[in-house]
């Protein structure tokens, strides 16, 4: 990939969101923009081959394999110039998800074939962990592995899984083993959705889109060399993406999107002249603000340290609440407009309806307390 | 403006930590409350030896900047309160921001002399009222109040207004028509009020001179206070986690119990929240040249370490039980300083107020545009 890039942690910060939003406004159409749900694939590849062409795809990976390998600072920055032009949303779990893991855990072979294409958007990558009697308690997931002569055979059931419908491929936790304990004996397979055996069945979400799905695997065959890690030691390859995963859930560019679409909807509707409204918003830029600062600290744990560490939980629950919270308060500052359903921009039901899920997702919050009180801060096991 | 090392910052962080631990005595608290000069961290002259004082002092002066000061400030926590560190903080950055009075500076940062800052005159006045306290030939009359280490202060630093434009004006504390009297705060620590009746007085600064460097003291001072504040919410919160492993109800330890936990999980939220809005606004302060970020800033930073202390001290006192609201509990003094701190130099409806004055209109958030 391009070694011409200019040292983007280095050039003064006006610089880089010139170049920023000169990118954006020359290659993002309008149409994409300011949209609160995520887009059919099909709609916005041509942004996602944009950002591909001119390295933009991957900020958080090293340069090497075609990353930007921004500073955690210079990622925030580069979130916030790619939200306030409301750029869309992308199905981008493998670039965001997977490519580190590849990195990190990835052969020769799996590295070669797997980073380039999804760097370019050949592959579309989504997550498949959760299973119907496995939620929370991911390790007791059952579908199937089975290894014969080289080839892995996959029978079962996963759900939630976003992007499915528009999945090429997906990365998926698949059990190997079920002679040890429950963490042992589970794989991290990297499977072809165009696979004879596989059926997808999108499931429609409160906000009336389709964004995760059912799959079904009936006898569906694999190489070997689709395993990611040793077999039967998945858990550990999953592990090691968690951290990265709740950096990313704990980001606050969620809530910062919401934000500015607060301080849009107060300026419009001429809120910002008394005392009340301006208080509320005071408040929402603080909560927003204090989570981009605790963000800032933890990205930079991360790059000093390597590791993320599990205080991490502490930045996921903040920051997903406050996205709550500042969703709510736009349905306020709206009035009886809340009522309404709208479109696109004007869709003031959409933050509150997306907002729902980090809550949920990349481990629910009441998970992550547990993880609080238990490997924080020392308390004894609750029964 | 000086940005501090790790090293130093460690060094001094010990220092402190030792003193704390020497002289963290719930009961002499306790036994001076409502006296004079009233519950202290330190005579003034250990903290002049410590190098405490001398903090406050320009860069070329040997200061070290508003991170120094906050380290210690948080360290005394440990002893229940930083008194009378903020009082004179304040009076130091006043004189070395405007340059004025050089002896003054160096007898403050020796713990000879005792400057303190007397710049409110209402319970609302935080960010910055203009001062009905009036000078004119060289003489000042009006009433102060709030005035952080005033018992056994040598000289006054007074706001005033002078045929319509701010001064800053110096009185010594013997000066005729000078009178001075206590009130006390929640943990039992003294604030001056101060009457003037056409007291003889020094002009330090005038007009923006004057203006600037009062608001980036005050600005400073707010910060110290949420420096401290950090302080006190790790200490009640380890005292509280202690509690929750050691208290047994229903023959097990009540900390087992996951509703508990959960809500000690959302006392760490907060306390990790305030950890690293202070460390990231400590780490940029100094370099902020511009008065609007740099008051918008500190507005930030002390209003989430108001709110975080409030969210500890209630949920430490609900998770103790009954235990929780007794004077005798060491808790109780970190609640009644927090109580005492919180309210003094922008509560967080103030700073919030503050922060919106100062913001531009139409600006980029990241810039400070709302
Ligand atoms: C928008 C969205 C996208 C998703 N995308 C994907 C994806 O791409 N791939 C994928 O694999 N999965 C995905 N998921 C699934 C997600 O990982 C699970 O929803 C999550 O792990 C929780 O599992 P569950 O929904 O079965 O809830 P449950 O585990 O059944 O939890 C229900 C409630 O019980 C609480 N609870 C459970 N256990 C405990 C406990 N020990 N202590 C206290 N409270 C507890 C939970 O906090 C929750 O409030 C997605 C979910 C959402 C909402």
């Amino acid at each position: 990939m391009s070694g011409a890039d200019p040292d983007w942690n280095g050039m003064p910060e006006a610089e880089f969101r010139g170049i920023l939003s000169a990118f954006i406004e020359d290659e993002c159409p309008a149409g994409l923009r300011h949209y609160p749900h995520r887009f059919p694939a099909e709609t916005t590849m041509p942004w996602y081959r944009a950002l591909h062409r001119r390295n933009f795809i991957a900020p958080g990976w090293p340069v090497e394999y075609g990353g930007m390998g921004l500073t955690p600072d210079r990622h925030l920055i580069f979130i916030e110039e790619m939200e306030s032009a409301g750029t869309p949303w992308l199905h981008d779990a493998g670039v965001r998800n997977l490519g580190p893991a590849i990195i990190a855990w990835g052969t020769q072979e799996q590295k070669a074939h797997y980073l380039p294409k999804m760097h370019a958007g050949e592959h579309i990558w989504c997550q498949g962990y959760s299973e119907p009697a496995a939620g929370s308690d991911l390790a007791s997931l059952q579908c199937d592995g089975r290894i014969e002569g080289g080839r892995l055979i996959i029978n079962g059931q996963k759900i939630w899984t976003t992007s499915a419908h528009v999945a090429s491929h997906m990365f998926a936790l698949i059990r190997t083993n079920r002679s040890g304990p429950k963490q042992e004996g589970i794989s991290f397979v990297l499977i072809d959705m165009r696979l004879p055996g596989i059926t997808v069945r999108p499931i429609e979400n409160l906000s009336g889109h389709p964004d995760f799905c059912e799959v079904f695997f009936d006898d569906v065959s694999v190489g070997i060399e689709c395993i990611l890690g040793e077999p039967d030691k998945g858990w550990a390859v999953a592990r090691s993406l968690l951290g990265f995963e709740r950096i990313w859930a704990g980001s606050p560019k969620r809530a910062l999107k919401v934000l500015l679409a607060l301080r849009r909807q107060m300026e419009e509707r001429g809120l910002l002249t008394g005392d009340y409204w301006r208080d509320r918003l005071a408040q929402a830029i603080f909560d927003t603000q204090d989570a981009q600062d605790m963000y800032a600290g933890f990205a930079d744990l991360v790059r000093s340290d390597g590791k993320v560490g599990v205080e991490i939980s502490a930045l996921k629950i903040w920051s997903t609440s406050v996205f709550q919270r500042l969703s709510e308060l736009l349905l306020e500052v709206a009035g009886s407009d809340a009522v309404l359903a709208g479109e696109g921009a004007s869709d003031l039901l959409a933050p509150y309806y997306e907002s729902r899920a980090p809550t949920i997702f990349a481990g629910t919050n009441e998970i992550h307390r547990n993880i609080l009180a238990r490997s924080v801060l020392g308390l004894p096991k609750s029964d | 403006m000086t940005v501090l090392d790790r090293e130093t910052a460690t060094l001094l962080r010990d220092a402190v930590a030792k003193h704390a631990e020497r002289h963290a005595d719930g009961a002499a608290i306790r036994s001076r409350r409502a006296t004079l000069p009233g519950p202290r961290a330190a005579e003034l002259a250990e903290m002049a030896q410590q190098g405490w004082l001398a903090l406050a002092m320009p860069e070329d002066g040997g200061g070290l900047g508003i991170a120094a000061a906050a380290v210690v400030a948080e360290g005394l926590a440990g002893c229940f309160t930083s008194d009378p560190l903020a009082g004179l903080f304040l009076a130091g950055r006043v004189l070395a921001l405007t340059g004025a009075e050089p002896d003054l500076m160096d007898g403050l940062a020796a713990g000879t002399a005792q400057p303190v800052l007397a710049w409110q005159e209402g319970p609302q006045d935080f960010p910055l009222p203009s001062a009905k306290t009036i000078c004119a030939g060289g003489k000042a009359s009006g009433g102060k109040g709030w005035i952080a280490g005033a018992a056994g202060a040598s000289h006054f630093i007074v706001s005033a207004s002078d045929d319509g434009e701010p001064v800053l004006v110096l009185a010594a504390a013997d000066a005729p028509g000078l009178v001075l009297t206590q009130q006390f705060r929640a943990d039992g620590s003294a604030m001056g009020r101060l009457d003037l009746r056409d007291v003889p007085v020094r002009e330090l600064a005038r007009g923006e001179a004057a203006a600037a460097p009062l608001r980036r003291a005050l600005d400073e001072g707010s910060v110290l206070v949420a420096a401290e504040l950090m302080g006190h919410i790790d200490r009640m919160m380890a005292l509280t986690i202690e509690h929750l492993k050691t208290r047994r109800q229903f023959g097990k330890p009540i900390g087992a119990f996951q509703s508990l936990q959960h809500r000690a999980a959302d006392m760490f939220v907060r306390r990790r929240l305030a950890r690293a809005v202070l460390e990231a606004g400590l780490s940029r302060l100094d370099a902020l040249p511009d008065a609007a970020a740099h008051g918008m800033q500190a507005a930030r930073l002390r209003a989430r370490l108001n709110d975080s202390a409030l969210w500890i001290m209630r949920e430490s006192i609900q998770l103790f039980g009954a235990m929780g609201i007794t004077d005798e509990n060491d808790l109780g003094l970190h609640v009644k300083r927090c109580l005492s701190l919180i309210g003094w130099l922008g509560n967080s409806a103030e700073q919030r107020r503050y922060f919106m004055d100062l913001a531009a209109p139409g600006g980029r958030l990241a810039e400070g545009g709302i």
